[in-house]
C-alpha cells in the first residue's frame, strides 16, 4: 500500500511570508532609493533568492511523494522518483538560526538513480518518512553519517535491521 | 542549506536596520551637536558673519534643525532631502564638521586598512590557537602544555594596549624598529604600489600580534578543552584498541568535532577584535577608523561617528553571519538534551 505525504498549506504559509517581506525588503530599496552599485548588486542577489525561496514554496504546495514497497516518487510540477535498490545516499540534516539551536527544522536529502529528492521537515508525516528511508537505507547496506545518525535518534528512530518489505507492510496497516 | 542562508539573511537585514537606529540615537544622546558647539565658541570670540552662515548653510543641508526621525531618515537615504536621495546607501557618507570635508574623502583608505587589520588578526588568531590547542590537549600536562597554559593565561590577562605600548617600547629600543603607524612616512597619501602595500604588511605584524594575543590565548583553552573532551569518548578508545593509527585517530574524529565551537566562536571573537583594534589603533597611532571614530565622538561630529560605527557594525554583522553559516555546514546536528528530542 502507498503512503502519500504533502506539504501542509499552513506550514507553508512562513515560506510564504518570508519570501514576500524577503522581496519588499529588497525590491523597495531597489526602486525607490536609488542605491549605489555595491548595494545594486547585493540587493539583486538578495531579490533572485528571495523569489526562488518563494517559487520553491508554490513547487511544495504542488508537489507530493508517495512512497511504497518499491520506491518514493516526487509527483507534482517536478516528477522524479527513486527505487529503493537504487537508493545510495540519504542524509538528515538539522537547521536552527538560534544561538540555542532550539525551533529548527530537519531536512531529508536522498539520491539514488540518478535523481536527488529534497523534503523540509513541515510536510506531514515525516517521521514516519524519515523511518522509511532508513529502514530502505539499511536494507541497501547504507549506513548513516554521524549527523544523519544523531538527527534520527532526536526523531526517535534507531537504525533499523528489518527489511524494508516488511517495514512498509507494518506502516500501512 | 538555502533555507538557512534565507532565514539567516531574514534576521540579518532588520538587525542592521536596529542598529543603524540605536547607532543614530547613541551620537543624538549628548545634548547639542557640533554645530551648536561651534556657533557658542564663535559667539564667545565675537560673530564672524560667513562662518555663522556657514554654520547655517549645514544646519539647513543636513537638517540638524530638523526632527530626529527626520535627520535618521536623510542619514540612511530613506527620506529626500535638499539633494534627492543622499544618505548610506546611496553612497553619501554626509559632512564631517570637524575637517570641514565629505566622510568618504577623511575616512579615505581607513576603512580597507582597518578591514585588513581585522581579517588578518582573526586568520593569526586561528593560525596559531589551532596548532597549539591541539598540542595541548594531545600533551596534557606536559611541559610544553604547561608552557602554553602560563602564556595563554599572560595573554588573557594582559589589556592590549598594554601589550601595545610595551612591543612599541622594546621594538624601539631593541629592534631599532618604529612601529607606529601602519605603513613608512614616504608612502602615506602616496598610490597604491608593491612597495607600499609591503610596507604595510611589514608594520602589521605588530598590530595583529597585539589584538589578537588575548584572542588567541582564549581560543587556545577552548580547542584543548573541546578536543580534551573528545578524546575521552569511549570511541576514540575503541579506534586505539582496533589500532587505527594514532594519528588518524586523531584527525578522522575528534578534530572535526571540536572545531564546530572553534568556528562557532568567529561570532564572539569579531566583536572583541574590532573594539580591541579601535583602541590598540589609538596607542600605536594606526591609520585605521579607530582614532577618527573616537575623535568623532568627542567632537560630536555626527556623520563622521555615525558612518564608522555603521562600518563596524556591518563588519561584526557580516562575520557573525558567515560564522553561522560554516556551523550550519560543518554541523548539521540537533543537540540533545537529556533523552531525545527534536
Amino acid at each position: 500500500m502507498m503512503r502519500v505525504f504533502t506539504y501542509p498549506l499552513r506550514s507553508l504559509l512562513g515560506s510564504y511570508l518570508r519570501a514576500l517581506f524577503g522581496v519588499t525588503l529588497t525590491l523597495v530599496p531597489l526602486l525607490l532609493l536609488n542605491p549605489i552599485s555595491v548595494i545594486v548588486y547585493l540587493l539583486v542577489f538578495l531579490l533572485c533568492a528571495f523569489v526562488w525561496y518563494g517559487l520553491r514554496a508554490i513547487l511544495r504546495q504542488f508537489t507530493c511523494f508517495e512512497v511504497s514497497g518499491a520506491g518514493i516518487v516526487m509527483s507534482g510540477p517536478i516528477r522524479r522518483h527513486i527505487k529503493w535498490e537504487e537508493l545510495d545516499g540519504f542524509n538528515l540534516n538539522y537547521y536552527s538560526t538560534r544561538r540555542d539551536r532550539e525551533a529548527g527544522w530537519m531536512h531529508l536529502k536522498l539520491k539514488g538513480g540518478g535523481a536527488r529528492l529534497s523534503i523540509d521537515s513541515s510536510i506531514s508525516g515525516f517521521e514516519e518518512l524519515v523511518r522509511l528511508v532508513s529502514q530502505a537505507a539499511a536494507e541497501n547496506g547504507l549506513v548513516p553519517d554521524k549527523n544523519t545518525a544523531r538527527n534520527m535518534q532526536a526523531l526517535g528512530i534507531t537504525r533499523p535491521d528489518r527489511r524494508p518489505s516488511v517495514a512498509f507492510g507494518t506502516a500501512n496497516q | 542549506m538555502f533555507t538557512y542562508f534565507v532565514h539567516r539573511v531574514l534576521i540579518m537585514i532588520p538587525t542592521l536596520l536596529v542598529i543603524s537606529i540605536l547607532t543614530f540615537v547613541i551620537i543624538q544622546l549628548p545634548p547639542g551637536d557640533y554645530l551648536s558647539n561651534q556657533l557658542e565658541e564663535l559667539r564667545s570670540q565675537g560673530e564672524s558673519a560667513s562662518a555663522m552662515a556657514k554654520i547655517a548653510f549645514y544646519r539647513e543641508q543636513y537638517a540638524l534643525d530638523k526632527s530626529p526621525i527626520e535627520q535618521y531618515a536623510l542619514w540612511m537615504g530613506f527620506w529626500p532631502g535638499p539633494n534627492g536621495f543622499s544618505g548610506l546607501i546611496q553612497g553619501n557618507w554626509g559632512q564631517s564638521f570637524a575637517y570641514d570635508l565629505p566622510v568618504k574623502e577623511v575616512v579615505g583608505d581607513r576603512l580597507g586598512l582597518s578591514f585588513l587589520i581585522n581579517f588578518s588578526t582573526i586568520l593569526f588568531i586561528y593560525v596559531v590557537a589551532f596548532p597549539i590547542g591541539v598540542y595541548s590537549a594531545t600533551r596534557q600536562y606536559s611541559i610544553g602544555d604547561y608552557g602554553f597554559t602560563l602564556i595563554g593565561y599572560l595573554g588573557l590577562a594582559t589589556p592590549n594596549f598594554l601589550l601595545a605600548m610595551v612591543l612599541l617600547y622594546y621594538a624601539n629600543v631593541y629592534f631599532g624598529v618604529s612601529i607606529g603607524g601602519l605603513m613608512d612616512d614616504k608612502y602615506i597619501n602616496q598610490p597604491w604600489s608593491f612597495d607600499k602595500a609591503m610596507s604595510v604588511l611589514d608594520h602589521m605584524i605588530v598590530p595583529v600580534i597585539v589584538i589578537g594575543t588575548s584572542g588567541t590565548a582564549s581560543m587556545i583553552r577552548r580547542l584543548r578543552a573541546n578536543l580534551l573532551d573528545e578524546l575521552q569518548k569511549q570511541y576514540v578508545t575503541t579506534a586505539k584498541a582496533k589500532g587505527v593509527p594514532r594519528l588518524k585517530a586523531l584527525i578522522k574524529y575528534p578534530i572535526r568535532m571540536s572545531l564546530n565551537p572553534f568556528i562557532a566562536d568567529i561570532g564572539n571573537l569579531l566583536p572583541d577584535v574590532i573594539s580591541g583594534s579601535v583602541i590598540v589603533s589609538m596607542v600605536l597611532s594606526l591609520p585605521t577608523v579607530g582614532p577618527l571614530l573616537l575623535e568623532a565622538l568627542r567632537n560630536q561630529d555626527q556623520y563622521m561617528a555615525g558612518s564608522l560605527l555603521m562600518f563596524l557594525a556591518l563588519l561584526t554583522v557580516v562575520g557573525m553571519f558567515i560564522s553561522d553559516v560554516l556551523l550550519a555546514v560543518l554541523d548539521p546536528r540537533i543537540r540533545l538534551t537529556g533523552g531525545a528530542t527534536k
